[in-house]
């Protein structure tokens, strides 16, 4: 096994390669299947969802967008699985530090879903549990969602600035893609990592039999 | 590796039942629906009942999934019966010869909008007088209204369970004329369907309701309400026949489409609300032209509520509508400068039907619409050959 020596950013374009990859990673760290089951479903979880967020506003200028967003949502979740059971089956810490994290965010979520039902006439409980959803997927991918987030708030200010007929739209929509993006950036940063991490663990233990 | 592998079947068949179950709660699908008593669309009507061509009644076409059924039956049953008035004064002059008609639609932001003001200044009927009707010399126009409002003694209380919409500026003190004090003060036929309630019995203005409208110097045949897949809230498009020069029939269609669904039906459906709503509108349209009258004209004016001019509700509708006039860019929600108000237009085979003129109305008469107007200029047979 070689350790991922691309930074982070770049990670993400090798995806889907790891999807397959990543799977054989999982399958071969005995012991870890819970791990790794549950890293698989908080990334699919995840990853779903931050797709789906992040494609539904320019999905909604083409002729196909209910089929563009499922595209979204499914490579999101297709990657998700991949990232998730990578760093399930080779970091279970890591796993379930995101897994609390995605409660935090999840908790958030609920919070300010329940605030919104109060003030929005027609919100219910469905809303609340949309919300909460929404805050579990990025809490689930906490850094990169807020670094996408910020990126996505000053590229979208720019655009505004810059070309004002863009205005509050595409200020929204580069701020929901570049939560998306950075959440899924996260995921593959911490399957990056995990992998390096491995790798240092076995060149240690190698040593240490000779 | 079979617990990893078991969990990724499940979730794959879980998002697969996800999907179709999606899928079918967000159909746009429209049925045909016989009206009820109570003024609203009951269940399905078998198409050999709906009467006659170039009826007076109302024709009913509803969302065909239960969940907007269910919905809408609610809403409907806080707001009042339609008004159909169809022969406006028989002073005014016919769409004749190679005249044109003028096509104008405005969101009126239940009764901010200065109506009379609007109707004199860019129609050219001026009846704000309260004297007789000067309508000679006026060029046929219909006015197609969203946020239309109207005034009522007889609206339905409303249950404790029945969700109705806030009362839209509570402050305002509304003008003496409702939609259907104008329609009369000015002569002009109306069909007006209301959708929901402008807010509750124990509201500020609870003795109103609110739709969309038609208004007209033409005489309107064959009303049609549609009313469209429930997002948010309760959206009932209209429609109606006026007859051009030669006798064809042209049918002109008011309809606002919800701003925003719940954040959950957003999410389910990738923020489609708009794009299922006009999809359930080209629908319902298509149906009606099937079940008749013929009327290859088609022009469609509203409020689409689109945050953008390249949102997939308009490319539907663009694509249903190949005759669209080419939008100008400009937007027309004054708050926001959001591009939401626009004219669509097919006219089949009908070649001799033309439009001219498309732009933005630059005064907004106290809404927070500006409107849109277009003239659909009429070449009789005789002419081109």
């Amino acid at each position: 096994m070689r350790p991922v020596s691309r930074p982070p950013s770049a990670v993400v374009l090798a995806l889907a390669a790891l999807l397959v990859h990543g799977t054989a990673e999982a399958q071969s760290a005995a012991g870890n299947s819970l791990e790794t089951a549950a890293g698989a479903a908080l990334g699919f979880y995840s990853g779903s969802m931050l797709g789906l967020v992040g494609t539904m506003m320019p999905c909604n200028r083409t002729l196909s967008g209910g089929r563009c967003t499922i595209s979204g949502a499914g490579t999101g979740g297709a990657l998700g699985i991949a990232m998730g059971g990578l760093i399930g089956g080779q970091n279970p810490d890591g796993i379930w530090s995101r897994a609390e994290n995605a409660g935090i965010g999840a908790l958030a979520g609920a919070v300010v879903g329940v605030g919104l039902r109060s003030a929005v006439r027609q919100y219910g409980w469905a809303d609340v549990g949309a919300t909460a959803a929404l805050g579990g997927a990025v809490g689930a991918a906490p850094r990169g969602s807020l670094i996408g987030a910020g990126a996505g708030v000053v590229t979208g200010a720019l655009v505004w600035w810059i070309f004002p007929k863009a205005g509050l739209p595409d200020f929204i929509l580069l701020t929901l893609a570049g939560t998306a993006v950075g959440g899924m950036v996260d995921w593959a940063d911490g399957a990056a990592t995990a992998q390096r991490d491995r790798a240092a663990i076995r060149q240690v233990f190698s040593i240490s039999v000779r | 590796m079979t617990v990893s592998g078991r969990s990724r079947g499940f979730m794959l068949m879980g998002a697969v039942v996800l999907t179709v179950l999606t899928a079918c709660s967000m159909s746009p699908t429209m049925e045909l629906a016989a009206p009820a008593a109570s003024g609203c669309p009951a269940r399905g009507l078998p198409r050999a009942t709906t009467g006659p061509p170039d009826t007076l009644s109302l024709r009913w076409y509803r969302a065909s999934v239960e969940r907007d059924v269910r919905l809408s039956s609610s809403w409907c049953g806080t707001v009042g019966d339609d008004v159909f008035l169809e022969s406006p004064s028989p002073a005014f002059p016919t769409w004749s010869g190679e005249g044109a008609l003028r096509v104008a639609t405005w969101n009126y932001e239940v009764g901010a909008g200065r109506l009379l003001e609007f109707i004199g200044e860019e129609l050219g009927l001026d009846c704000r007088g309260g004297g007789p009707l000067r309508a000679d010399g006026v060029q046929p126009f219909v006015l197609l209204l969203q946020e239309a409002w109207r005034r009522s003694g007889d609206l339905p209380s409303v249950e404790r369970n029945q969700l109705v919409p806030w009362t839209v500026d509570p402050e305002r003190q509304q003008p003496v004329l409702d939609v259907v004090g104008v329609a009369r003060a000015c002569g002009l036929a109306l069909l007006y369907v209301p959708s929901a309630r402008n807010g509750p019995d124990d509201g500020p203005h609870a003795d109103e309701d609110k739709g969309n409208a038609i208004l007209s110097t033409l005489p309107l045949t064959a009303p049609i309400a549609l009313e469209l897949p429930f997002e948010a809230g309760r959206k009932v498009a209209v429609a109606a026949n006026v007859r051009a020069p030669g006798g064809e029939r042209v049918r002109l269609v008011s309809a606002h489409l919800d701003v925003a669904s719940t954040l959950f039906r957003t999410l389910v459906s990738g923020n489609q609300t708009r794009a299922r709503q006009a999809k359930g509108l080209i629908d319902g349209l298509e149906k009606a032209e099937r079940d008749g009258p013929l009327t290859g004209v088609v022009v469609v004016g509203g409020d689409f509520n689109s945050l953008a001019g390249n949102e997939s509700a308009l490319k539907h509708m663009r694509a249903a509508f190949p005759q669209s006039p080419e939008w100008d860019g400009l937007p027309t929600w004054l708050p926001l400068s959001f591009p939401v108000d626009h004219i669509f237009f097919r006219r089949s085979g009908f070649t001799n039907f033309t439009i001219e003129g498309y732009r933005r109305i630059e005064e907004a008469y106290g809404s927070d619409h500006l409107g849109r107007r277009l003239e659909i200029s009429y070449e009789s047979a005789r002419a081109r050959d």
